[in-house]
């Protein structure tokens, strides 16, 4: 047979991602998360869990490492025929949980139930950023020399740490070992004479890889995919940091010596990587001492492999002051001609922000985005973002229930000063939270993959959510900042403005869901909405950003810092079950608005304006160095126009010389996104992005399909 | 200096170069029998009824001065031609069934959403864009407005269809960057049929501005039935070419996304005319491609 194109390559592993993505939905129904690269294979795997005899539970770094290796050691093997790379993972291990009982939080749980709190943060792990280098430079064998010099040098009277970490780089060996095996074995027996070749050289390849760092472009990036997996499997959450710069010296460094003649190999390299999972990158951003840009041949040589694949993949373009236009131009190019693609990480919010939290610029520009929302100093900050969220609507219910309780005065006054209350009550658990977190979570479930990639755990012996890394950032996202602002212009247009409703009418319909109040939820819905610029909701959501951020942004209990941010993920649906009817007109159970954005249809007449979303995102952005995202659709006909892309850059730039942190876009057409959701096998491989992820429109449930359909609808 | 406004719309990249902010004013000379802004044609407010919003509540009845509001056979019915446009009815209606399309505005607060997205204006070398109705006719409010735009050194630009006095264009060109002249047909006989305008003057008044100096882009939507031969271009394409300050020459397809502002209104809609395909703006635009330079939105300048 005749060797494949590169391209035909890439159009194979897309196919088999698609019947993946079937099979998936086949076997477990529609997914609302991440699609990451998981690979369904025919059978469970198969693995003995090893359990601490005192707790009875797999934690503690000696059960969760046994436990993680045999998984390992169980695990099959998997090499597409038309990949560059070997390895794929089936799913996350069940090791690390519940935590043992006398680390367990469970006292306030059902305060955080009152306030609508349903992300502590505590037990999470993972959600911040390796620096993928450490590993690039020494190889699986070069990591395990480094473990036991340090424990040869440290001598600790407890080696679990290192015992720990040891298993697992020698099983991550082990199960690399088992693919050299498997490749060969196909090698002898393939009839067809690339697949043949193809194996013979991820065999070859891998067994260097075994013991040694990579030496190519195609062996660094067999590298990523080995840790990308085993970090799925640990925890499916992940990054891999600042990618072109990782990849740079290696693409370089083939093209001198002229083993790299044809860059559509490194696109294909880059296809297969983003096949193998969705782990969070970024390309473009500043070099620390000037903040010149840092674009490379390989940045255009990544996003050229996501362009051909155009599956799901999570790369940000950083936008600054100093960014690559010419690398900016290809991501909105490509962004018009697959209707997804790179999200936009805006220096301009991000970094002023950091430098708020008391950093030195330098530090500031070299923070990646390492998540859905995220960025972090890869392999120096432990951070845990994205996974502790409070309501800021449901402490305005509260509030509301303790006006009615006492005989005194209500005003807005008086509702502020018990929503401050509640708010500081709201923020006061997430931050005990964190600090029983990082007293106790190595103890549990220890960042065992993670602190092979980061600069301290290792030469110190300590986890690197317990000192293992020198600067601890933690984190906290704010949800329904669109429901709480509405909800309070509402309040004060009504009833005290106007004097329509008493505050007990206001209570009574809202305790029975505004049945047979039609009239006044609409009319409460009426009100002016935040994000149509200079009115009384845009007021109320700056205040009560303000307040969030303020009283986050204290230290907590122990000393620790958090950074505060608004981000709702895709979970407003899962936040709006527990929340009851709010006076924006909201109805009980129903979706809280997402992230900072504000509600679809909030211009006068109900349309939305791109521009108008943009400023009310950035005025309401915690300058924090956490993010507070922007989720833009837009019409696929500009896509078609004449300037179409200069608009959208000139739009992104903009956002980010206002403040911004993050922007997420669609451009699709209203027409197919309505067909798609009506029959989503009709567009198997429409991609959107849902919120800092993207997936397949086809894998998302009705609800979660909804919500982006409705983000058209409104646009009018 | 107060005006008669239907909209104001933000992000709008389809009235001039970059991001800009679209006013649309009230009242127009012209009243095209196709156009899909039929609540632009009165300079006055008018009530528009969307019935499948309607939750039966009744309050319009009772706000209402002039017994628009009937209950006919369970049906809400509206008497438009009794309604004085005082707005009561669509304020009190939170469902939206009713709602008034006409606001008076000051200049100041038009600035104050013209002003939300200056930073995208400066970017993306956007600005403002006067359009209708025939903005023209508010030649007073558009003069103050354009003039503080300009004083705020942001982009301005108009679009007119030029059925007036020149006198009163002339007025606002001191504070233009870009005129968008609408010529939407050249024989009398469409004009004597579908066209209210007043056909020499509006073809006078273009060749008068070309003598002033600012740019001109000129349009003309292509109505399937009415001016979609290709001897309607070549005569109005003629009659461009010798245009000294002309940047380039648009077709416009029509669309008949107006009919629901039509039924809102209580207006009759006409509807004999179609969209023209693809294939036919192509030919038509080839044939205008002879005599002067025509760009093509999604295909950019056609000429080369």
């Amino acid at each position: 047979m005749m060797t494949p194109s590169f391209n035909d390559r890439i159009a194979s592993i897309k196919r088999t991602k698609l019947e993946f993505n079937q099979e998936k939905i086949d076997r477990n129904g529609t997914y609302d998360n991440d699609d990451h690269g998981w690979v369904p294979f025919s059978n469970p795997i198969d693995y003995e869990k090893v359990l601490e005899e005192k707790s009875g539970l797999c934690t503690g770094m000696e059960a969760v490492s046994r436990t993680f290796a045999n998984y390992l050691d169980a695990h099959p093997v998997y090499i597409h025929p038309m990949s560059a790379f070997a390895g794929a993972w089936a799913g996350a291990a069940e090791v690390g949980g519940p935590w043992r009982p006398e680390h367990r939080m469970d006292e306030i749980e059902d305060e955080c139930r009152r306030y609508n709190i349903q992300m502590r943060g505590i037990y999470a792990m993972n959600h911040v950023g390796g620096d993928l280098k450490i590993g690039l430079e020494l190889g699986w064998g070069g990591l395990l020399k480094k473990i036991r010099y340090y424990r040869e040098f440290n001598q600790p009277e407890v080696t679990e740490f290192y015992d720990g970490e040891e298993r697992i780089v020698i099983a991550t060996q082990n199960w690399i070992r088992r693919h050299v095996d498997y490749a060969r074995a196909q090698a002898v027996t393939e009839t067809d004479s690339f697949v043949r070749e193809n194996m013979r050289e991820i065999a070859d390849m891998n067994e260097w890889l075994i013991e040694n760092p990579p030496r190519t472009l195609r062996e660094a990036m067999q590298f990523l995919t080995w840790f990308q997996s085993i970090d799925r499997m640990y925890f499916t959450n992940g990054s891999l940091g600042q990618l072109d710069e990782l990849l740079r010296p290696f693409y370089e460094a083939d093209i001198a010596t002229g083993r790299i003649q044809d860059d559509d190999e490194v696109v294909w390299y880059t296809a297969c990587l983003l096949f193998n999972d969705t782990h969070y990158s970024q390309i473009g951003g500043e070099n620390p001492a000037d903040g010149h840009d840092i674009a490379s041949r390989m940045s255009f040589l990544i996003l050229e492999g996501m362009h051909r694949l155009n599956i799901p993949s999570n790369i940000a373009f950083r936008v600054h002051d100093r960014l690559n236009e010419e690398l900016m131009d290809r991501c909105v190019e490509y962004l018009f001609a697959d209707g997804t693609g790179v999200c936009y990480s805006c220096s301009g919010g991000l970094n002023k922000g950091f430098m708020n939290s008391g950093y030195p610029e330098a530090l500031a520009r070299m923070r990646a985005k390492v998540g859905c929302n995220w960025t972090a100093l890869p392999g120096i900050e432990y951070c845990l973002q994205d996974v502790t969220r409070i309501c800021l609507a449901k402490p305005l219910l509260l509030s509301l229930e303790d006006l009615m309780e006492t005989d005194g005065e209500k005003s807005m006054e008086s509702l502020w000063e018990r929503y401050s209350y509640h708010i500081r009550r709201s923020c006061e658990m997430i931050k005990d939270g964190l600090d029983w977190h990082l007293e106790y979570k190595h103890l549990n479930k220890p960042e065992i993959v993670l602190n092979l990639f980061a600069h301290g755990p290792i030469e110190r012996g300590v986890d690197m959510s317990h000192g293992g890394v020198d600067i601890v950032n933690m984190a906290c996202d704010a949800t329904a900042l669109a429901t709480a602002a509405d909800s309070f212009a509402a309040i004060e247009q009504f009833v005290v403005q106007s004097k329509r409703l008493s505050w007990e009418e206001l209570y009574t319909v809202l305790q029975n869901n505004y049945a047979g109040a039609e009239e006044i939820r609409l009319m409460l819905k009426s009100t002016p909405r935040y994000g149509a610029g200079n009115t009384r909701a845009d007021d109320w959501a700056k205040r009560i950003s303000d307040l969030f951020s303020a009283i986050m942004s204290e230290p907590t209990k122990n000393g620790h810092k958090v950074l505060p941010g608004i981000f709702s993920h895709g979970s407003v649906f899962m936040h709006g079950k527990n929340l009851p009817a709010t006076p924006n007109g909201r109805y009980d159970s129903d979706p809280i608005s997402h992230s900072a954005d504000p509600d679809p249809g909030f211009l006068p007449g109900g349309g939305t304006a791109p521009t108008a979303k943009a400023n009310a995102v950035a005025g309401v952005t915690c300058v924090s160095g956490n993010s507070t995202p922007l989720q833009i659709d837009i019409d696929s006909r500009l896509a078609q126009e004449m300037g179409g892309r200069e608009i959208i850059k000139s739009y992104i730039k903009t956002f980010n010389d206002m403040g911004g942190t993050l922007m997420n876009i669609n451009v699709v057409s209203k027409q197919k996104i309505l067909e798609a959701h009506k029959d989503p096998d009709r567009y198997p491989d429409l991609v959107v992005r849902v919120t800092g992820y993207s997936a397949f429109f086809k894998s998302l449930s009705a609800e979660y399909r909804q919500q982006v359909v409705d983000r058209w609808i409104a646009q009018g | 200096m107060k005006g008669m406004i239907t909209d104001i719309q933000r992000f709008s990249v389809h009235d001039g170069p970059g991001i800009r902010t679209t006013v649309f004013l009230k009242g127009c000379s012209n009243r095209c029998a196709w156009c899909h802004n039929p609540e632009t044609f009165s300079l006055k407010p008018q009530l528009e009824f969307f019935p499948e919003h309607c939750i039966g509540c009744g309050r319009c009845f009772t706000v209402c001065p002039e017994g628009v509001h009937r209950m006919e056979h369970g049906v809400h019915v509206v008497k438009q031609e009794l309604c004085i446009g005082c707005g009561r009815c669509a304020d009190s209606c939170y469902s939206h069934a009713l709602v008034i399309t006409g606001r008076q505005v000051t200049v100041e607060d038009v600035l104050e959403q013209i002003r939300m997205d200056e930073p995208y204006y400066k970017r993306s070398g956007g600005g403002i864009t006067l359009s209708g109705g025939e903005p023209v006719l508010q030649w007073e409010f558009a003069k103050e407005l354009l003039k503080q735009c300009k004083e705020a050194g942001i982009h301005t630009a108009l679009q007119t269809a030029g059925n007036y006095d020149f006198k009163y264009l002339k007025e606002l060109l001191p504070y233009l960057d870009l005129v968008m002249y609408d010529i939407k047909a050249f024989s009398e006989d469409i004009y004597a049929k579908v066209i209210h305008g007043d056909r020499v003057r509006i073809l006078a008044n273009l060749k008068s501005l070309d003598g002033i100096g600012i740019p001109i882009i000129v349009r003309t939507p292509v109505i399937g039935s009415v001016n979609d031969s290709g001897q309607e271009i070549e005569d109005i394409t003629a009659y461009l070419a010798d245009l000294k300050n002309l940047v380039h020459y648009m077709l416009i397809p029509y669309h008949g996304l107006g009919k629901v502002k039509y039924d809102a209104l209580g207006m009759e809609y006409q509807n004999s005319f179609y969209t023209p395909g693809e294939e036919q703006i192509q030919q038509l635009e080839k044939i205008a491609a002879r005599q002067v330079q025509v760009y093509n939105i999604e295909r950019g300048y056609i000429n080369g």
